[in-house]
């Protein structure tokens, strides 16, 4: 499991290896996938279906909060618009964070798939214009508006409502991100295989991981074993993992995934390929710290597991 | 003649003064006329006509510079969008430092004439969008695109044209301002007759010179002389005025006057209202430093005038 905390830069990884493998028609036909609103995935279609133009500024004010996002959110049923004025993406925030503390390369045009809730506001007959000036700065604009009811005019009245949400307000702990992560690895899995699997989860894991694991080579297993607490204490489960050490060896037992149960808690379904978040990730931990791992059991309903350092 | 310079809460006085007097309906008549997208008003529809959306670039460019703006102009015509980001309007933050100066409360809706761009703008088949939040501190933006191309997505790329505008880099002088100034008389006498455009002008001169009319109070004419002699050096026409001096007699000789100049020099027609602007503000002074005021010629054809203050 990569926790939900450290799914941007996962996120972020996986637009390149898209690009650079299989061009940019595959990261857009990706996209496509990923935001599709089937009700299934992301969530903003069924607050869209229930609640119309509101839904916007439901689903939003929850996700954004939970993203700790810098951001203004405007909502004017009466004359039919929707507004998120956001002064810093938490997301595209971290990957440049990332790429002053270690020179982590963010996606060329990672902000873009922001356009992709396009299709979900589209299906119920709203529209959508999207201002991506700023992002180089983490700043974007978006607006959803009613076509039959606004008038071009985002004008602040007594009938607006707005939001205001500030990063230090609030927690940064977005679980759908376990969402995202599971359509992610079920799409690279079903479209390419075990290998291109492996190969995405390696390049995150050297790129991200272990670019912030600078000690791995000299503390080896201690190494990886502060890193494994340090994932469930940021996914708040730390009840959820056993560490035990015993001479050269580190036996880790998952007693429960902490991604797999929100995913069935949220009536997900659990891809076939999500057990590699945890298998591909902590052998090219094991690679780097030049011991050996192995996976002893993984249970597909749970993601409880069991796997070892020596 | 009221210099270009000052022009703005002339404007917004107006406002004020229709809304006040008539109600917030002709305050909108007012608008639909002085940006009625003839070609003879405000010049915007003569470049949409010639250039197409690019014809909004140069037009905005070439004003906001003149205005002394603080905004960021954006050109796409592959992509179909112009976009101009404002994070200081030049009129706006004139009011609003003309309220903490001498308490002059701008017309509540002031920012809701750039709305009547639109005219022009959907004549040549282009949308208009107008975001209006932020203008509580003279900031805004305005998209405008073509529906026949634009795709709902700001992005800059290698097609994007951007110009910079820095109030710090330029100086306030619009000259086309006298051009509104005289269609806003103009109204006001076809509309309402002379004693109206007395009670507008003023009102005008006892609210917006309100320091000047103090030191008028207390130095008399010398101080109207001072007065005249800024007007026409903001005005950058400091040969267009002879100011003679004769006991307590001041008299003002106009040899051109610059607004009814650069009317002429644009093709405008020059109101039979517009003589007001000088004899009704002029008369207000007068009042105030308790002396008399007479108008001994006006040539409408130049705007050269001598009157006299006694």
């Amino acid at each position: 499991m990569i926790s939900c905390t450290e799914y941007i830069p996962a996120y972020s990884e996986f637009f390149t290896y898209l690009d650079e493998t299989y061009g940019k028609e595959e990261l857009d036909r990706f996209w496509e996938y990923h935001f599709a609103p089937t009700g299934k995935g992301i969530r903003l279609i069924n607050f869209l279906k229930a609640e119309g133009l509101k839904g916007c500024y439901t689903y939003w004010s929850a996700a954004l909060k939970e993203e700790a996002a810098d951001v203004t959110i405007y909502l004017n049923e009466k004359a039919g618009w929707f507004m998120t004025d956001m002064h810093k993406c938490p997301s595209k925030g971290k990957l440049l964070k990332l790429k002053d503390e270690f020179g982590f390369v963010p996606y060329h045009s990672y902000c873009m798939h922001c356009d992709g809730y396009r299709a979900a506001v589209e299906q119920v007959g709203l529209k959508y214009m999207y201002d991506f000036v700023g992002c180089d700065r983490a700043a974007c604009r978006l607006i959803i508006y009613d076509p039959k009811v606004f008038n071009e005019r985002v004008i602040v009245d007594e009938n607006t409502k707005i939001l205001d949400i500030r990063a230090s307000e609030n927690e940064y702990y977005h679980l759908d991100f376990h969402r995202s992560m599971n359509s992610v690895i079920n799409y690279v899995g079903e479209n390419h295989g075990i290998s291109a699997v492996e190969d995405y989860l390696g390049r995150y894991t050297r790129n991200v991981c272990l670019k912030q694991m600078t000690d791995i080579e000299t503390r080896g297993i201690d190494a990886i074993a502060d890193k494994i607490r340090d994932t469930y204490e940021k996914e708040k489960s730390p009840d959820a993992v056993e560490l035990v050490r015993d001479g050269g060896k580190l036996t880790v037992n998952v007693k429960y995934c902490p991604g797999v149960k929100y995913l069935k808690d949220t009536g997900r379904i659990v891809s076939p390929w999500y057990r590699y978040t945890t298998e591909v990730v902590m052998k090219a931990l094991s690679e780097k710290a030049g011991v050996s791992f192995k996976m002893l059991s993984y249970d597909e309903e749970t993601g409880a597991a069991c796997y070892t350092f020596e | 003649m009221i210099s270009c310079t000052e022009f703005i809460p002339a404007y917004s006085e107006l406002f004020t003064y229709l809304e006040d007097n008539y109600g917030r309906a002709e305050v909108d008549r007012f608008w639909k006329y002085l940006f009625e997208p003839t070609g003879n008003g405000i010049p915007l529809i003569n470049f949409v006509k010639k250039e197409g959306i690019r014809g909004c670039f140069s037009y905005w460019s070439g004003t906001l510079t003149e205005e002394a703006s603080d905004c960021t102009i954006y050109l796409n015509e592959k992509a179909g969008w112009f976009m101009n980001v404002m994070y200081k309007c030049p009129s706006k933050g004139r009011l609003l430092k003309l309220k903490d100066e001498i308490g002059i409360e701008p017309y509540h809706d002031y920012c809701l004439h750039c709305d009547c761009y639109r005219a022009a703008i959907e004549q040549v088949g282009l949308k208009y969008m107008y975001n209006f939040q932020g203008v509580d501190h003279a900031a805004c933006s305005l998209i405008i695109y073509d529906p026949k191309v634009f795709d709902g997505r700001i992005i800059i790329d290698e097609n994007t044209e951007k110009l910079e505008v820095r109030a710090s880099e330029n100086e306030y002088f619009h000259r086309d301002f006298h051009s509104s100034m005289n269609m806003g008389i103009h109204y006001l006498g076809e509309n309402y007759g002379l004693t109206v455009v007395e009670d507008y002008l003023a009102r005008y001169t006892k609210n917006v010179y309100r320091k000047e009319i103090a030191d008028i109070e207390k130095g008399g004419i010398d101080a109207i002389a001072d007065k005249i002699c800024d007007t026409y050096e903001k005005e950058k026409s400091p040969d267009a005025v002879e100011l003679v001096r004769d006991g307590a007699r001041l008299t003002v000789n106009v040899k051109y006057c610059p607004a009814v100049k650069h009317l002429k020099a644009t093709g405008r027609v020059v109101s039979p209202w517009y003589r007001y602007t000088t004899e009704v503000v002029m008369e207000t002074l007068a009042k105030a430093a308790g002396a008399s005021f007479k108008m001994l010629s006006y040539d409408e054809e130049n705007g050269a005038a001598c009157y006299t203050f006694e």
